[in-house]
């Protein structure tokens, strides 16, 4: 979509109006996948990468990418461990691990407070791979010096086929809040099955939740969704671009997954890069990246800087299952909800 | 937490759950009881029967627990056919052939629903999948109930077909002695053919009775295929009965050790059992000796 | 000698590529290729020649790639005698799997599911235990030098699965060639008639399984220092335990060839396939199973096995009319 957009404006108009000509590459959810891909694409001559949703593929696609030199935008991607290696040519426009975690932190401190503090106990619950076993770390890291005690810190393998044990200790334990960190399919089990077995904490607050910002899984199952936190990559709610998007996708018949937007942005990013260099050139695009204050038009972000290929300005939002909708409720200038925590009885 | 009215709630569940983990394994301890191959393909199958029972709501509007009663006969004679005409050709009587064969369907048969359906996860929403029964101290899941109370029947039913028909007979003839039976004019070939439709209809019946509480995509039948060969494996090849309690144990025991171990660690004892069983009383509890 | 020859020729052949072919996709393509040939060659020995089917030759695989990886990411050992380590963990595993599974007499589909289950097993502890990161996986750092098993050209990793290639096939036919080799394939024909004959079936099927489980190590190690990253669904999932049997099975099961062919093979497949296919997913792997399935219906003894058979039958087309004639002669 983005690039049909900036080549429907014009091309890249300091290449005189240069269309962007998209090569596809299938990782195939394997490292080697995503290797042998950029080793298609260098071949190719392409100018830059974009994409990575998996950390472990975002790693080896970075490391194939870098002994070319060539420039490498990650969309999706969370693990710090990405942009840490002293890459030159990584670059992620999006948050990572570490400002997620600090941030949904904050946020649910912040969330509790203002509510006069209702919430105290914990129980985590994450899947045992990179994604979720390093946001459990640091959250168990964290945690406490915000005031919360953990209960217990719970791990699932993916797949996991049925919660009932995990539901089970969350019942006998009683936590003020559940915070899970899993994958689409785990989450909707693990919410279905606090439903069906009526365990309801004051609040469910997840950080990069599976299917807690999922419109999928709004739509599909409603009841299980209700007031569901989740601290993710989203976009600006107020911006009048970012509904025109969702607008467009969902009149395809598809949900507006961050998936889709995050690429969106790196795409936006690499083309904005392109006018400023100037030229196609590896070695300028990548100079272009660094010094890059592109803005993107809809997501929540601070203003744009590049420190070793993450972006600083780069944020996560919070948001909550209301009205069958999701809403973003932190941080207050893009908000357009108001919390409701704790969950109602 | 150790309280025994928590520990009854695991125990509970895990019984649940084992009744789905013995219905998918019916099916795998008997093609393994009569052919004597271990059915590599069945958990693409099981994929293939979530799909089918997805699509048989989604566009005959027919409920799961009606859908059963045209799933099972048609995944019988998709068994039937998969036996007659692709493993048994293809394996030229040699039992690491079948293995390959099997595994190579289940390569096909799972990678040909990604194909066709791509890898999103489709789930039913329908009115009684929340419904629970509320014990005071737990709530049981109703699908889940239906599950447990349709394994018996399905149990009675293959047990009375082995025990009193005429082709059932013919299944056990071939079970215990494959060239006596040949020699008194069974078709073998029939008979491993039926077994192993026999077998695949029960993995529908299975995914019918799962999919109101779980979820449709190319690789969920995976998720169940170790198990059930845990569990067949515990059971006794080709023991109707061994599989049926066979699942409701490693239910109890996956639910309880993952209560105290935690999920995945939890999932390691079931493994262990699985290569105790193997390796000190390989025809498990009830299993013919080897 | 002749088949040592045969041997040398081939991997010669193979040794030049890199001189003609700078493409790094396709020596990329080659190198994977080769480390799939490499464990297909470790599963060979057990299961062409010994005919025990594993279906978790990955417990070998893995434990090679983590024990080099911990050695390197948490001691600061050497890539290459982390490679050395690599290779004699997977023999120790290939030895323990191997001792307990012959020890209670597991054949066919028993050995095949104790296989499978110890590779679980080994998968879920590599997911939870933090020695091996848990689900974080390890991550070697990038360290472009040959002392640290490094290397900034793709052909000198090409050159390198290569030679241990070349030692895995040298090794394939002295192991054809040995007693120990007749002993093997007497096993893998008739077990009872064999251990009838005075073969200790147990202690040979075991020297297989350490054998096989060494050279599959090999090629764990290998991907280790070629990514750079492991984890247990990569180090310890059934991919790399299907790969390690599609390998040899299709390019010719019990031959010293096999495994090379029948990865240069699939792959190519798997290429081809994504070329059709494009972006939809799944066509290739469904392409490995349809081929699987034929190829033992059609082709029991894999490529090799076919064109051996071709081989004969052209010979013997050729040597046949002269005898009639003779005899026609003598009347």
């Amino acid at each position: 979509m983005a690039v049909e957009e900036i080549n429907a404006a014009g091309g890249i108009k300091a290449l005189n109006g240069a269309k962007i000509d998209p090569m596809l590459g299938d990782a195939q959810s394997t490292p080697d996948g995503g290797t042998a891909e950029v080793e298609k694409m260098n071949a190719a001559e392409v100018s830059c990468i974009v994409g990575g949703y998996a950390s472990s593929i975002c790693l080896a696609v970075s490391q194939a990418a870098a002994r070319y030199d060539l420039p490498y935008t990650v969309d999706v991607g969370v693990a710090d461990s990405i942009v840490t290696r002293g890459l030159k040519n990584t670059f992620r426009f999006g948050p990572g691990f570490g400002i997620i975690a600090k941030t949904a932190l904050d946020n649910l401190a912040t969330i509790n407070d203002q509510a006069g503090k209702p919430a105290k106990t914990v129980i985590i619950v994450h899947e045992d791979s990179l994604f979720g076993s390093g946001l459990a770390k640091l959250l168990n890291a964290q945690l406490p010096a915000k005031g919360f005690e953990i209960l217990e810190t719970i791990p699932h393998p993916t797949p996991t086929r049925d919660f009932n044990t995990v539901v089970l200790k969350i019942k006998a334990q009683n936590p003020d809040l559940v915070i899970p960190a899993n994958y689409y399919n785990e989450y909707v089990l693990l919410a279905r099955t606090m439903l069906e077995q009526h365990v309801r904490p004051k609040g469910i607050y997840s950080v990069l939740g599976g299917a807690a910002s999922s419109y999928k899984f709004v739509k599909e199952f409603p009841d299980a969704a209700k007031y569901i936190m989740d601290c993710n990559h989203w976009f600006n709610p107020k911006s009048d671009k970012a509904q025109e998007l969702k607008k467009k996708v969902e009149d395809k018949g598809q949900f507006f997954t961050y998936e889709l937007y995050m690429n969106y942005n790196a795409v936006h990013l690499v083309a904005d890069a392109l006018e400023r260099a100037g030229s196609a050139d590896r070695a300028k695009l990548t100079a272009a990246l660094a010094a890059s204050t592109f803005a993107s038009p809809i997501m929540p972000y601070g203003p744009t800087k590049f420190v070793n290929g993450q972006n600083e300005g780069a944020a996560p939002a919070n948001t909550q299952v209301l009205d069958n909708d999701i809403k973003v409720i932190l941080p207050p200038e893009f908000a357009n909800a108001k919390a409701v925590f704790p969950i109602p009885a | 937490m150790l309280s025994p009215l928590i520990l009854t709630s695991a125990v509970l569940n895990g019984l649940l759950i084992g009744a789905v983990y013995a219905l998918v394994a019916l099916g795998l301890t008997l093609i393994y009881g009569v052919l004597h191959i271990i059915n590599f393909a069945h958990g693409a199958l099981l994929s293939a029967a979530l799909f089918a029972a997805f699509f048989a709501f989604q566009k005959l509007g027919l409920d799961p627990y009606l859908a059963v009663f045209l799933l099972a006969p048609a995944f019988f004679a998709l068994g039937y056919a998969l036996q007659r005409f692709v493993i048994s050709p293809a394996s030229h009587g040699d039992d690491r052939n079948m293995l390959l064969v099997t595994l190579g369907l289940a390569v096909l048969i799972e990678n040909a629903l990604l194909y066709a359906f791509r890898a999103d996860t489709r789930t039913l929403d329908l009115a009684y999948g929340f419904k629970s029964i509320d014990l005071g101290f737990t709530f049981l899941s109703m699908p889940r109930l239906i599950s447990f109370v349709a394994v018996f029947a399905v149990a009675l039913a293959l047990w009375l077909i082995m025990r009193f028909t005429d082709t059932g007979k013919a299944i056990r003839a071939v079970a215990k002695e494959k060239l006596g039976a040949e020699l008194a004019g069974i078709d073998v070939a029939h008979i491993y053919a039926l077994t192993f439709g026999l077998g695949t209809a029960c993995v529908a019946i299975a995914a019918c009775l799962l999919i109101p509480s779980y979820y449709v995509n190319p690789s969920a039948g995976n998720a169940f295929v170790l198990i059930a060969f845990t569990i067949v494996v515990l059971g006794g090849m080709g023991s109707v009965p061994g599989a049926l309690i066979g699942g409701f144990v490693i239910g109890v025991v996956e639910s309880l050790s993952g209560f105290f171990f935690g999920e995945s660690l939890g999932q390691v004892g079931i493994f262990l059992i699985f290569i105790a069983v193997l390796l000190l009383r390989p025809r498990g509890l009830f299993g013919a000796s080897a | 000698m002749k088949a040592f020859v045969a041997i040398a020729i081939v991997v010669a052949a193979l040794a030049c590529v890199p001189v003609f072919v700078h493409s790094n996709v396709v020596l990329n393509f080659l190198v994977v290729t080769l480390m799939i040939a490499l464990a297909g060659q470790g599963w060979n020995i057990l299961g062409g020649y010994g005919g025990q089917y594993s279906f978790g030759h990955a417990a070998f695989f893995g434990t090679g790639a983590y024990t080099t990886a911990i050695l390197q990411a948490d001691y600061g050992v050497n890539g290459w005698l982390g490679f050395a380590a690599g290779i004699a963990a997977g023999a120790a595993v290939g030895a323990i799997i191997g001792g307990l599974a012959f020890r209670a007499g597991l054949r066919s589909s028993y050995f095949a599911l104790v296989t499978l289950a110890f590779a679980e097993v080994l998968r879920i502890l590599a997911s939870v235990a933090p020695i091996t990161g848990a689900g974080v996986g390890i991550l070697i750092k990038l360290d472009l030098r040959a002392q640290a098993f490094q290397f900034q050209s793709r052909a000198i990793f090409y050159l390198v699965i290569l030679a241990l290639v070349a030692v895995a096939l040298i090794i394939t036919q002295l192991l054809e060639r040995s007693r120990f080799g007749v002993w093997l394939i007497a096993v893998r024909e008739n077990e009872d008639a064999a251990m009838a004959l005075g073969v200790n079936a147990t202690a040979i099927k075991l020297g297989a399984m350490i054998v096989s489980a060494a050279i599959t190590a090999a090629a764990g190690c290998f991907y280790m220092q070629y990514f750079l990253f492991i984890d247990a669904g990569l180090g310890y999932g059934t991919w790399i335990s299907i790969e390690a049997l599609l390998t040899p099975i299709i390019g010719g099961v019990g031959t010293v060839f096999g495994a090379l062919v029948g990865a240069l093979m699939v792959k190519s497949l798997g290429e081809g396939a994504k070329l059709i296919a494009g972006d939809a997913p799944g066509l290739d792997l469904m392409i490995y199973g349809a081929v699987l399935v034929l190829v033992i219906r059609y082709a029991p003894r894999g490529i090799v096995g076919a064109l051996a058979d071709i081989y004969a039958h052209v010979t013997r087309r050729f040597a046949a009319p002269r005898k009639p004639a003779a005899e026609a002669a003598h009347g």
